[in-house]
């Protein structure tokens, strides 16, 4: 078969690398434009085969690489790896389309957008704990000079603090992986090996190897009590940079705890404290929105709270709750790329995030209001956005797993409506009086956002893309 | 004929709407077109396709599929024909109101699309298509809603309502997953047909909420009224056949449930109270707009005191009168409005009998919705009155309301037909034509729709748990005497004392209570924020534990970085202290 999945990694690699290399901020960004197209064809390629390709979903693409300790270079398109595939390299077309404030001195950011393309690919596609250790790392590189070097504010404090809490998770993840290697008779690194082995692991380390794993994906996803990088991280990161690290950096702690949920299978005793640990997150992040007045970190809460809600997905142990998981963390990407991208925009026309400052913008920018308009559309799980299918499987997982506790976590979204709806009609469709723009919308943001909104209606509309492939098993 | 393609017309041509941008007198004309190629197809379809259910599958996952049905029952049918009998009226009126060329093609795409959710809604059945239409009505009423954002008030009307409908649609969303979940069927017809389950109370107090928030029930009705704020076409089309109608129409199709899970004698109680607060803000209020806000508010609590009783058909004749005598109240008081340049308090407003074309249409109405015999509202209310003669106390509440609302329609005719004085000016001459005639061609509607109350029966029979309609002699004599005494009230306070403003006594303010209500929503809101408030503490005081732990790391870290002097006698020095302390060590 044709090795497609390395054609992919290599594209995004030496893309990355060339842009690195060569010339101006021209041609940097027309190269990492010009992969992250290709990338996307290849991406529906993939999921084309996915459909019509017997066997594709699966298969595993491999090269000998550390042979004395079985460790292999090899990628799977699973179900999941499949969807993200396609989430990642929408979102980060997306990122190379965006441009921010002080573009020209920004060449350097494309080869940082392409190396985090290229670990979150790897990452959503490796078959072993291994490589999905090294991608998770690359990916914590990529996003700490996106932050450090490009973002705004207290830039280095925010990176830092990204840094420690990463290099936390990191370690924490790093023990856990060598424990199941070295301390279990399972001895792999192979994800579907330990999955079907997972009954060998001795009761004893049980649940220090649950827990090892568990609070390395809740950093990274962020669930509560970890969570306290990710305001920072995305408030002063620039907009490529917060569109990356909430679309598609969440994601990797999302697809790591539903790597871990199907990958162990006395996972399941712990699934209702993982359920009450999402719940708690959705609403404690719910509630803090309340009183935030920063756009940006408005939006950073609300991927909190969504990823909340993927974690009672996953937790819900049933094909259909886990579904909508998988639904959601391509949804909720999308709408993460479309609200940063608008507030980005609304950042350079006004000079401003702050509801308090902000007024009447759809009377300058209409665009700008209706694409946030739709983007908390989207968030809040309206029909016919991506968010409905995602919140209907997620509850239909949960409701029955847990009876009606399982809907409560629901109403943390009632929650969020609220207050987006509060902030549209505060700053964005509102008043006599107005703020002045104070330069153009940059085109590059609206074709961005136009982008992420065209995929968060296709995504809602015809869910069968996605559901499609749910036949197979999920990893 | 696939029943779901009645909708493409009016979809197609609120999009094209969009695209008339600098050709906007084709607007109008555009979505009109579009509006009655659609009435022509249900009514087609109602015909073709009655009783037919028809699945689409939109998404299959793990073995279940979820699918787009459509149903044409009667109670479907009744609902869409009211729709596409009323939806080009009010394009027709929308035409000559809306006269800023800019605003119109946003207004007939929101407006087109408002129409085509509200439909879907009346042929939906399933759960899917029903929460489809039901979500879509939310959000295209809330941008209608908040339509003027230029303007100080529309933006909080408009976040009020839709705050208040997300409650109701997030606890339906709850409530129909958790129905799924026993059932493993979203569709309305296999619901019905299976046996109770012991998720079905929950469920259907989850759905019911959601009725009440559409259709502005007790405690969720004050955004009714604050809707007002925006363009009147759409609070004729809000308050006739769409949106408020969703919550009634979504109980009554599911009826047979509500009864399963015991809840009828909470939509009685729920009723009755939205009547009673609706009837007294009606008669206090002096917003022309807000006194028929309120009086919908109590004509759906009407509505819900029928289903309450089980008297389905009085409910379902009530249903549809309503529709066409509050659209053409509704249409006046936009006239009204025009010719006495958008004011909107009561005692300001002049001279309605200025215009005959706009006056006797406007008088069919306050008759009809009065409950004089034989116009239709008549019907309609002896209808329900009847159902409650059963239940003694419900029947005096309800000859109360009765009393209310004629007192409240004639004061609200007599305040706006008084004769200007000289300060004031006016134009009726200068109302536009459409929204004359689109008014005269409802108040014939509202002529004609008395006929209902003889076929609704026959067409209702499929449905076998409903008491039968009458209305005796004795109760019809019994209902006219109450609506002429509140007539004869009206015309004493309001026509003999004349009053210039507003009668400010302890009275006034019990009745008009929707500032009390306002208060409490205030109250709850300002609660949440406050909890807020301390959840942000906590989320510092996390933020301040990590950091402090970190920062103790670094602390250490300046501490021992002294050690590292470069300086070789002291490393000599630690040397000899460690080999001494290891011999010490390997001694003891």
């Amino acid at each position: 078969m044709f090795p497609i999945l390395f054609l992919i990694m290599a594209i995004a690699g030496v893309s990355g690398i060339a842009s690195a290399l060569y010339g101006n901020y021209n041609t940097a960004k027309r190269i990492a434009i010009g992969s992250g197209i290709i990338i996307l064809a290849l991406a529906i390629a993939v999921l084309a085969s996915a459909f019509y390709v017997k066997g594709f979903v699966g298969s595993v693409e491999s090269v000998a690489y550390i042979s004395q300790f079985g460790i292999s270079f090899s990628l799977t398109a699973t179900v999941a790896g499949i969807v993200l595939l396609l989430l990642t390299a929408i979102v980060s077309l997306a990122a190379s389309i965006t441009i921010s404030r002080k573009f020209e001195d920004e060449r350097n950011i494309y080869p940082l957008i392409m190396l985090f393309e290229f670990s979150a690919i790897g990452l959503f596609l490796s078959s072993n704990l291994f490589l999905f250790y090294i991608f998770w790392d690359v990916g914590v590189i990529a996003s700490y000079f996106l932050i450090s070097s490009f973002g705004s504010g207290n830039r280095s404090h925010a990176a830092n603090t990204f840094l420690i809490y990463s290099i936390f998770a990191s370690a924490v993840l790093l023990l856990g992986i060598m424990l199941i290697y070295f301390y279990t008779p399972v001895n792999s690194f192979s994800i579907s090996y330990i999955a079907s082995h997972s009954s060998l692991i001795p009761s004893s380390i049980q649940s220090l190897l649950f827990l090892l794993f568990f609070v390395a994906f809740m950093v990274k996803m962020p669930i509560f009590p970890f969570h306290s990088w990710m305001q920072n991280a995305y408030t002063e990161a620039p907009t490529q940079g917060s569109m990356l690290i909430s679309g598609v950096l969440s994601k990797f702690g999302a697809y790591g705890m539903l790597v871990l949920f199907s990958m162990f299978s006395f996972s399941s005793h712990f699934a209702k404290y993982a359920f009450v640990l999402g719940t708690i997150s959705a609403f404690y992040a719910a509630f803090v929105i309340m009183r935030q007045k920063d756009l940006k970190s408005i939006t950073a809460y609300s991927s909190m709270l969504e990823s909340g809600i993927i974690l009672v997905g996953i937790s819900s142990l049933s094909a259909i709750g886990t579904a909508g998981a998988l639904y959601l963390m391509l949804a909720h990407g999308l709408v993460m790329a479309l609200m940063f991208a608008v507030i980005g925009g609304i950042e350079v026309s006004y000079g401003t995030r702050n509801i308090e400052a902000l007024k009447g913008i759809i009377r300058e920018s209409m665009g700008s209001a209706y694409s946030f308009l739709i983007g908390v559309f989207a968030s809040t799980g309206l029909p016919l956005t991506a968010g409905f299918i995602a919140d209907v499987l997620i509850f239909i997982g949960a409701i029955s797993t847990y009876g009606l506790y399982g809907a409560i976590p629901l109403f943390s979204i009632l929650l969020l409506g609220l207050y987006m709806y509060y902030v549209v009609n505060k700053s964005f469709f509102a008043g006599k009086e107005y703020s002045n723009s104070i330069a153009k919308l940059p085109k590059g943001i609206m074709v961005s956002s136009y982008m992420a909104m065209a995929a968060i209606f296709i995504f809602g509309l015809f869910p069968f893309i996605i559901t499609k492939l749910l036949g197979f098993t999920i990893i | 004929m696939l029943t779901l393609f009645v909708l493409l017309p009016i979809i197609i041509a609120s999009f094209l709407a969009l695209l008339t941008r600098g050709r906007e007198k084709y607007t109008g004309p555009l979505v009109l077109g579009g509006s009655l190629l659609t009435s022509a197809m249900v009514i087609y379809a109602s015909v073709s396709s009655y009783g037919a259910i028809q699945q689409s599958k939109w998404f299959g996952i793990l073995g279940y599929n979820v699918h787009i049905t459509t149903q044409l029952l009667p109670l479907n049918v009744i609902l869409a024909v009211l729709i596409a009998i009323i939806t080009p009226l009010i394009m027709f009126y929308s035409m000559g109101y809306i006269d800023n060329p800019t605003e119109r093609p946003r207004f007939f795409f929101e407006m087109g699309l408002f129409a085509a959710s509200m439909l879907l809604f009346s042929i939906s059945g399933n759960f899917i298509a029903m929460f489809i239409a039901w979500e879509m009505l939310g959000i295209t009423s809330y941008l209608l809603i908040g339509f003027w954002y230029n303007k100080k008030n529309p933006p909080f009307a408009a976040r009020k309502s839709i705050s208040t409908i997300i409650i109701g649609d997030f606890a339906m969303l709850a409530g129909i997953l958790a129905i799924w979940a026993s059932y493993h069927s979203f569709s309305f017809a296999t619901i019905l047909s299976m046996p109770v389950e012991p998720v079905l109370p929950i469920a259907m107090l989850l759905i019911l909420i959601a009725a009440f928030t559409k259709s502005a029930q007790f405690p969720f009705h004050e955004w009714l009224a604050d809707a007002m704020e925006g363009p009147t076409p759409v609070s004729a089309f809000l308050h006739s056949s769409t949106m408020v109608k969703a919550g009634v129409f979504l109980v009554l199709v599911l009826f047979p449930l509500f009864v399963k899970a015991g809840l009828t004698e909470l939509i009685l109680a729920i009723g009755i109270i939205s009547a009673l607060l609706g009837a007294s803000n009606a008669i206090s209020s002096h917003h022309i707009k807000k006194i028929l806000a309120y009086s919908t508010i109590e004509d759906l609590g009407l509505m819900f005191i029928a289903i309450g009783l089980h008297a389905i058909i009085a409910a379902v004749l009530f249903f549809i009168v309503q529709a066409f005598y509050k659209a053409l109240l509704f249409m006046s008081a936009g006239s009204i409005m025009r010719a006495n340049s958008e004011e909107e308090d009561i005692y300001k407003i002049y001279g309605s009998y200025k215009r005959k074309l706009l006056y006797v249409p406007m008088l069919i109405g306050v008759l009809s919705i009065a409950g004089i015999f034989p116009l239709s509202g008549f019907f309609g209310k002896a209808a329900i009155d009847f159902a409650a003669l059963s239940n003694i106390y419900v029947y005096i509440i309800l000859a109360v309301i009765d009393f209310a609302t004629s007192a409240y329609i004639f004061r609200w005719l007599f305040l706006h037909s008084r004769p200007a004085p000289k300060s004031h000016t006016d134009n009726y001459s200068k109302i536009p034509r459409s929204m004359l005639y689109s008014g005269a061609i409802t108040s014939v509607l509202v002529l004609a729709a008395a006929i209902a109350f003889f076929y609704i029966s026959g067409f209702l029979s499929s449905y076998n748990y409903t008491a039968s309609l009458a209305i005796t002699i004795s109760e019809a004599v019994i209902e006219s005497i109450i609506v002429i005494f509140g007539i004869l009230a009206s015309y004493y306070i309001f026509k003999v004392r004349k009053p210039t403003g507003a009668i400010h006594t302890n009275a006034y303010y019990i009745l008009f209570n929707s500032v009390i209500v306002n208060s409490a929503y205030l109250y709850i809101s300002k609660a949440f924020v406050y909890f807020a408030e301390g959840i942000n503490l906590i989320d510092e005081m996390i933020y301040g534990f990590f950091a402090s732990g970190s920062n103790g790391i670094l602390l250490m870290s300046g501490k021992l970085r002294k050690i590292v002097t470069g300086d070789s006698n002291e490393y000599l020095i630690a040397f000899v202290a460690g080999i001494v302390l290891i011999i010490l060590l390997l001694l003891v």
